[in-house]
């Protein structure tokens, strides 16, 4: 989490929009990273936990599920 | 007494009551790991700071992840916490600056779940002055300097850091080491070959604190073999390891520690390896094929070189990069018990000089 979060930040400091998936189990986690890199309004997609023992067609559904709101967070930039 | 505000200054807190209530608000504030502290006032933070030239306002840099601004002073805070004598300062000052360089990645150290906490390792003069122990039981934290000097280089990354378990901390289970480190002193009176810090480019008489972030102590035990050659075939052995990502994380350029008991290494010795012929072996033979490594444990986020085939089931994957990422010291008392201690994630470790003042 932490270096998707730093990457993701550093792009919205270079003018990109930018947004930072992340699990339930990293949602604190992310909230006191980005405030400590300065953009506490970062925009955050929260999914379920855990990510990493899914299988790739459930990642998928995960990923077509969160699609409209990583979009939405995005256009709001 | 001294709070630990995260910017400038060290704040100045008033406070009444006992020693225990003190130590209580200390609790309260979240600025201790769960043991008692020493609370750190102005006196007893002024005599650790007379054990450095560097004035007390000085920042050494910001401690990942929240970034909280490092002065000298708020690391002597914390060394009074931890229960330093002031005469450790200079050593808890180094394993700072060591944790603070960039290749230390202290914050992916600091807050991932894989619970990887700072191993010291004090090379030079200053580990026998200060009784700083590398013979028996010298991880086991229950020597002074060595478990002070841990305990207040976690504190400094806990309390400046921010990593904390109601927050950035992420630990799935962590180690012991996360409350007292791991500090130990190379045994060098009792090895077989030239230093760490030697072999890392610094004098024999120079000081040094080599940091590295592990997720445990793996251990060694060769009671049996009676010759070198066989020491050796155990802990290579016993480091072809699957559970541990290491082996998915050879571009990282991370190292292992190999901390050979005195007896082992004396062994290993005479049977004519030298630092050099030892780590070449065991980058030739700590391996894994290909086979076992598809699929298990980070191969999803495996970092390998081109060279390694993976389209080959029994190419060999090496533990680490290249020979030079074994780190090999001699540590611990009788007996025949070595360890090994494989960097975590994207920590290549650092190491600093001890500045005597």
């Amino acid at each position: 989490m932490t270096w998707g979060l730093h990457d993701s930040v550093e792009m919205e400091q270079h003018g990109r929009p930018a947004v930072t998936v992340v699990t339930e189990a990293f949602e604190a986690a992310a909230v006191a990273r980005a405030a400590a890199l300065g953009l506490p309004d970062h925009p955050r997609v929260t999914v379920s936990h855990p990510l990493a023992s899914r299988r790739r067609d459930e990642v998928s559904e995960m990923a077509a599920a969160a699609a409209a709101a990583v979009a939405a967070a995005l256009m709001k930039r | 007494m001294m709070g630990a505000a995260t910017t400038g200054r060290a704040a100045r807190r008033t406070i009444s009551g006992d020693f225990v209530e003190a130590v209580r608000y200390l609790e309260r504030e979240g600025w201790t790991d769960g043991l008692p502290v020493i609370p750190p006032t102005e006196p007893l933070v002024a005599e650790m700071l007379s054990h450095t030239k560097r004035a007390p306002d000085e920042v050494l840099g910001h401690m990942e992840p929240l970034r909280g601004t490092v002065t000298v002073e708020k690391v002597a805070a914390n060394a009074v916490m931890a229960g330093c004598l002031p005469e450790y300062f200079p050593v808890v000052l180094a394993s700072v600056r060591a944790v603070l360089q960039p290749e230390f990645h202290v914050g992916s150290t600091a807050c991932t779940t894989g619970g990887s906490a700072p191993v010291i390792i004090v090379n030079g003069p200053i580990a026998r002055r200060l009784g700083i122990s590398g013979g028996t039981a010298c991880f086991g934290g229950n020597i002074k300097p060595n478990a002070t000097i841990g305990r207040a280089l976690r504190l400094v990354m806990r309390n400046l850091g921010g990593a904390k378990p109601d927050g950035m901390e992420k630990s799935t289970q962590a180690w012991p080491g996360k409350i007292v480190g791991c500090c130990f002193a190379e045994n060098e009176a009792r090895s077989p070959w030239e230093p760490l810090h030697v072999a890392r480019g610094y004098a024999p008489e120079t000081s040094t604190v080599t940091v590295v972030a592990v997720r445990g102590i793996y251990p060694v035990t060769e009671g049996t073999q009676t010759t070198g050659q066989g020491v050796v075939e155990t802990v290579v052995a016993a480091m072809r390891y699957l559970g541990t990502p290491i082996f998915h994380q050879m571009r990282n350029r991370i190292p292992v520690v190999v901390a050979l008991c005195p007896e082992h290494a004396q062994e290993i010795g005479r049977a004519g390896f030298g630092r050099r012929q030892l780590r070449e072996l065991l980058y030739a033979e700590v391996r894994l094929p290909v086979r076992e490594l598809i699929g298990r444990v980070y191969y999803g986020t495996r970092a390998w070189p081109d060279w390694i085939d993976e389209s080959d089931p029994e190419a060999q994957v090496p533990i680490v990069a290249t020979p030079d990422d074994f780190w090999l010291v001699v540590a611990g008392g009788d007996g025949r018990h070595s360890a090994w201690m494989p960097a975590w994630g994207v920590c290549r470790g650092a190491t600093e000089v001890i500045e005597e003042s």
